[in-house]
């Protein structure tokens, strides 16, 4: 049987990975996280897992080490993981505790299932946690494995092949060249300033905990009508994280440091498709502002705007993959160093930040339980020890603080967030 | 031009099962054009009609569909 190997951005997710169990924490696991009304039906469950796991024999393979390199290799399971905790307590605070449990259980890369399903049950109704490896697929990869997992639609959906390995097929070795030149130039002019960050760890890493702050219709719509005035058509992401910028920097995040560096993906996947669902299939930029802009909002935005623009003008979008692929052949030591540091060995990004947009396709219901909400969790290396994960399920945002419970003050974390929804929805604090 | 504008669209940008079908008049943001598939797109075609197209005019008026869009390009050429 063959598997696909990692391609560079698994790679890089897999260098990642070797961080956040450097900073102490489980390592790179993420987690779909679906509230449903009512509790599924565990052996339909069980059933759909073996007959995803015979489908799709990447679903329950294995991390090996082959030389520098790593690949996939059969596990000789038959099914995901499949695992149903009940609570004792219907209490919001009890189902977290579970969930956090189970994204902070870590197991050796060469054990690490890429796909775990968890059924968190309380009395009336539950939480569906897809639970995954990050080098086996993104978060947009994960809500097409759900969909193809739950879905009872028999369509021949057809196979699209990865946008990463097409694109590094297209390319010659000179293209490859002046593309990493370009991202190599890009990073270095990022480095000139010395980057804010939220937390000085003074003491390894414990766990991982979460915050979740969520909008309804009205807001969402508010919010996303914002986005379009301030960073124009193309800019919700934009909008995110200068917001996410601006809410840091009026709590205080850190008194040193010059300029808020953000790294944001850009997924290569094309909107709508069913597949692939498996590889990681980005490349990303950074979104970088100096402390000194922070203080007006159009100047904020306006200047992430043509930040933005010119990225993609000079092709940045693509350029982190020829890079990605350099790196895929030095050791997780040296390249998790590359990726995180600046040459004065400070850490260069300020905030983890994802943003996957509305749930594509969005579920009604799963195994006969209606859907009510969604949102996703994803561990976060130390420093900076803190991500933001940002979707919309009908209609409604959902942002996900992700840091690290021993590092983080909950009254800071309070304030951050109270801070947020302010920029958000653009009110005077 | 608006054949080469779809032909971009549903290869690089968006998937859909039988973009053939997809007409001048559909609305391409509810198709699934997101925000860094339009930035994608304006630089696309700059570089492929040496149009210039502002900022200030990434709109919905002028984005929605196949036959706007072109409106939209041939005002700058």
């Amino acid at each position: 049987m063959t598997l696909p190997r990692l391609n560079p951005a698994d790679h890089f997710t897999l260098v990642l990975d070797h961080e956040i169990r450097k900073s102490g924490l489980a390592g790179n696991y993420c987690a779909l996280v679906l509230e449903l009304d009512g509790i599924p039906g565990h052996a339909e469950i069980a059933r759909r897992c073996s007959v995803f796991a015979r489908r799709f024999p990447l679903a329950v393979a294995c991390l090996s080490r082959q030389g520098r390199q790593y690949a996939w290799i059969p596990s000789g399971d038959d099914s995901l993981p499949f695992q149903v905790s009940k609570l004792k307590s219907d209490d919001a605070a009890c189902r977290q505790q579970r969930l956090l449990e189970i994204v902070n259980q870590g197991a050796p890369v060469s054990a690490s299932a890429p796909f775990e399903l968890h059924l968190i049950e309380a009395t009336d109704h539950s939480l569906l946690v897809l639970r995954w490896f990050h080098p086996a697929t993104d978060a947009k990869g994960a809500e097409l494995v759900l969909h193809q997992l739950f879905s009872d639609s028999q369509a021949a959906q057809q196979s699209q092949p990865s946008p990463v390995e097409r694109l590094q097929q297209q390319w010659g070795w000179w293209r490859k060249f002046r593309l990493g030149r370009q991202a190599v130039l890009n990073i270095r002019g990022l480095d000139r300033h010395a980057s804010v960050l939220p937390l000085e760890p003074q003491r390894p890493a414990d766990r991982l905990t979460l915050k979740l702050v969520r909008y309804d219709t009205a807001q969402t719509a508010q919010i996303l009508v914002n986005a379009r005035n301030q960073s124009g058509m193309t800019g919700t992401t934009l909008y995110l994280i200068g917001c996410m910028m601006r809410a840091m920097e009026a709590t205080g995040a850190t008194q040193e440091g010059e300029a808020y560096c953000v790294p944001y993906a850009a997924n290569l996947r094309r909107r709508k498709a069913l597949s692939p669902l498996f590889g990681n299939q980005f490349s990303f930029l950074f979104a970088q502002a100096g402390r000194d802009l922070l203080r007006s909002r159009q100047r904020l935005f306006s200047h992430l705007r043509e930040q933005n623009r010119a990225a993609i003008r000079q092709g940045l979008d693509y350029a982190m993959l020829p890079l990605m692929q350099a790196g895929s052949w030095l050791s997780l030591d040296k390249y998790g160093r590359i990726v995180r540091n600046s040459p004065s060995g400070r850490e260069r990004s300020s905030f983890w930040f994802s943003y996957t947009g509305e749930m594509e396709p969005e579920p009604e219901a799963i195994a006969g339980c209606r859907v009510r909400g969604m949102y996703q969790v994803s561990q976060v290396s130390s420093p900076p020890g803190l991500g933001l994960l940002a979707s919309i399920f009908r209609g409604r945002l959902v942002l996900s603080f992700n840091c690290i419970n021993n590092q983080v003050q909950g009254d800071w974390l309070e304030c951050l967030t109270q801070a947020m929804t302010a920029e958000l929805l653009y009110l005077s604090i | 031009m608006r054949q080469k504008l779809k032909s971009y669209i549903f290869q690089e940008l968006v998937f859909s099962g039988d973009p053939e079908a997809f007409g001048e008049h559909d609305d391409l943001l509810e198709a699934g054009l997101d925000s860094m598939a339009i930035m994608r797109l304006v630089l696309f075609i700059e570089n492929e009609y040496g149009v210039v197209l502002p900022d200030n005019e990434l709109a919905p008026e002028n984005l929605q569909t196949l036959k706007r869009l072109e409106n939209w390009i041939k005002q700058h050429q």
